[in-house]
């Protein structure tokens, strides 16, 4: 297949897919598509969405793709620049959590996710921004500073992944992986304006990402359109003996899936995620989707989560329990930083943390010591398991019953300042309160742009999918990215 | 859903109980600002009591939500890491091994 861009016409808003035609037709280099992208971050460093950008070696990497398509060399993302986390292992390149603990560790091994990334031709463009350790919801928390919104500087990108999803929203790169536990990828993803899927649980190996809450957590892909994000959504899944949660299951093929008719599947409105605390602007556009979805001969019906509402908490317990154990192991000793003004054992596990991490890491753990300790485990660990398990429920029961996807607002509002929340860490929790149910019960969900608030910024609407489902959440996706334009819009400066 | 029940938890935290797990938690006490992270758990804490309003009589605990499944396999070397690298991530090292501090104090 052939286009009719010559190389001095590719833009910085060609999608993934588009960018490996060209390359493989011989239209273009990966080495000029790399630079391309390269000179943007460069140009763009004020949204600070990347940590480290090692540029000479993704030069390396796109003369390395051009060579091979030249030997005929085959591959889904051959050449293609791709930006990751910087909470997944890079060889050779460091890899900080963005947290003051990690910000020299250079890993000896790639992810998995990383390796199938190079496996399928892929460019590591550079490694982006977010919370300190994936903890928060604005990409405020990062050692290296916060990132901002390229819809309004002024507001945040959400968070964790905000790095990601403000450097595919400003084009400085075609696609980035994400992490997911409460809604990581989802939520920027919809402060930002691009797709953001987070795939069941499983589906993706966990190797060689630095680990949050280990039962929640999950890599996904983070695009502009909803066939990138089924491309990469594909490249990335699969069993891998490392990761011993990771699941056997046959990878279907997700891009055709988006082809799919969706004429018939019955859509679930859960009448839970339409309450107070929902910006009306978000309402109306979501409900908008709805709509759009039926005019396509899809079915809406009405549901009910009745558990929703404790989603919250039981993850403001789960997830700290598990992350007071996952960061037990940065103690100054084997790696990551070590105090310099410490004698003995003793003091050298506690002056490393307390200088290592930040104020977010420390608060969750502590709460991960408290719900974990005696006297507490059976009032708050066990009980919020319990609860876990009734939440999990009240999606197998719709999905059995009553509906084949689920529509929901991804995020309450739109973006919201910078400052606005960092006092009151509550207040910052309640932005995942659409998104953290669907990590408790390790179903897939996506996260599509589908409008914009009064002041421009974008909304996004989210689809959450039955397990191990992601054919239905594409095929979805895709209708209605067909009709809505919503994906199509640059931010002003950044065309 | 919505931001209209923050209850102060029913379990209100000391200051010396903060402190022991600060202790717990491998951090430094006096490195913390106690007064702030009780008020800040007390905030939390009470959000997540609205757990204890949920009947979860005869409900089994999950504790992850894949298949859980074995996996078997043959106990055969198989790559590692070079440990010159591995070492080479170390704050401090000597030779093939690690360095750390003076473990029995006194």
């Amino acid at each position: 297949m052939s286009t009719s861009l010559p190389p001095t016409q590719i833009t910085p808003d060609i999608s993934a897919i588009d960018a490996a035609r060209l390359v493989a037709s011989g239209e273009v280099s990966s080495v000029e598509l790399t630079t391309l992208f390269l000179d943007r971050i460069e140009a763009h460093r004020d949204l600070n969405a990347f940590i480290e950008v090692p540029r000479e070696r993704a030069l390396a990497e796109a003369a390395e793709a051009d060579a091979k398509r030249k030997q005929g060399a085959i591959a889904p993302l051959l050449g293609v620049p791709i930006a990751v986390k910087d909470l997944i292992l890079t060889q050779g390149v460091r890899t900080t959590a963005a947290s003051k603990i990690l910000s020299n560790f250079i890993p000896p091994y790639d992810a998995t996710v990383v390796s199938r990334l190079r496996a399928a031709g892929a460019v590591v463009v550079g490694k982006t921004n977010l919370d300190e350790f994936a903890m928060g919801s604005s990409n405020e928390t990062s050692f290296f500073g916060p990132v901002k919104n390229p819809w309004d500087t002024s507001r945040v990108p959400g968070g964790s992944s905000g790095g990601s999803a403000a450097a595919v929203a400003a084009r400085l790169a075609p696609a980035a992986l994400g992490t997911d536990t409460g809604g990581s990828i989802r939520q920027p993803a919809a402060l930002c304006g691009i797709v953001g899927m987070k795939p069941t649980y499983g589906r993706v190996s966990r190797y060689g990402v630095v680990a949050y809450a280990s039962s929640l957590d999950q890599v996904g892909p983070m695009t502009r359109t909803v066939a990138d994000s089924a491309l990469l959504c594909g490249v990335l899944s699969g069993e891998d003996k490392h990761d011993a949660t990771s699941s056997n299951r046959a990878v279907p093929d997700l891009v055709a899936a988006c082809q799919r008719p969706v004429k018939g599947l019955r859509v679930g409105i859960p009448r839970e995620y339409f309450v107070s605390g929902l910006s009306p602007e978000v309402k109306e556009s979501v409900l908008r989707v709805a709509a759009t979805l039926e005019a396509q001969g899809m079915i809406p019906v009405d549901i009910s989560l009745p558990h929703s509402e404790v989603g919250l908490a039981v993850y403001y317990v789960l997830a700290p329990a598990e992350a007071s154990s996952n960061l037990a192991r940065y103690d100054g000793i084997r790696y990551g930083h070590r105090s310099t003004d410490a004698k003995g054992l003793t003091e050298v596990y506690r002056k490393s943390r307390s200088e290592g991490f930040g104020r977010e890491v420390k608060r969750r753990i502590v709460i991960g010591s408290f719900v974990l300790s005696s006297g507490y485990y059976d009032a708050y660990y066990i009980r919020a398991q319990k609860t876990r398990t009734l939440i999990a429920q009240d999606f197998s029961n719709a999905f059995r019953d009553k509906c084949d996807v689920i529509l929901a607002p991804t995020s309450p509002t739109t973006a919201f300042k910078a400052g606005e929340k960092t006092a009151d860490p509550l207040a910052m929790y309640l932005n995942d309160i659409f998104t953290i149910p669907v990590n408790l019960a390790g179903l897939p969900g996506m996260s599509v742009p589908c409008g914009f608030d009064g002041q421009g910024l974008p909304i996004g609407a989210q689809l959450i999918g039955r397990p191990f489902d992601e054919e239905t959440l594409f095929s979805v996706a895709a209708a209605f990215e067909r009709v809505d334009t919503s994906w199509q819009k640059i931010p002003n400066g950044y065309a | 859903m919505g931001e209209e029940s923050r209850p102060v938890s029913s379990h209100p935290l000391s200051e010396d109980a903060v402190e022991k797990l600060i202790k717990l938690s491998a951090l430094d006490p006096q490195s913390e600002d106690i007064p702030h992270l009780r008020g800040e758990l007390e905030k939390i804490l009470g959000h997540v009591d609205s757990l204890q309003g949920v009947d979860v009589s005869n409900v089994d605990p999950t504790s992850h939500a894949s298949e859980a499944h074995n996996v078997f396999r043959n106990d055969v070397l198989g790559e590692h890491l070079p440990i010159e690298v591995v070492l080479g991530q170390a704050p401090d090292s000597s030779g093939r091994y690690l360095r750390v501090p003076l473990i029995i104090e006194g």
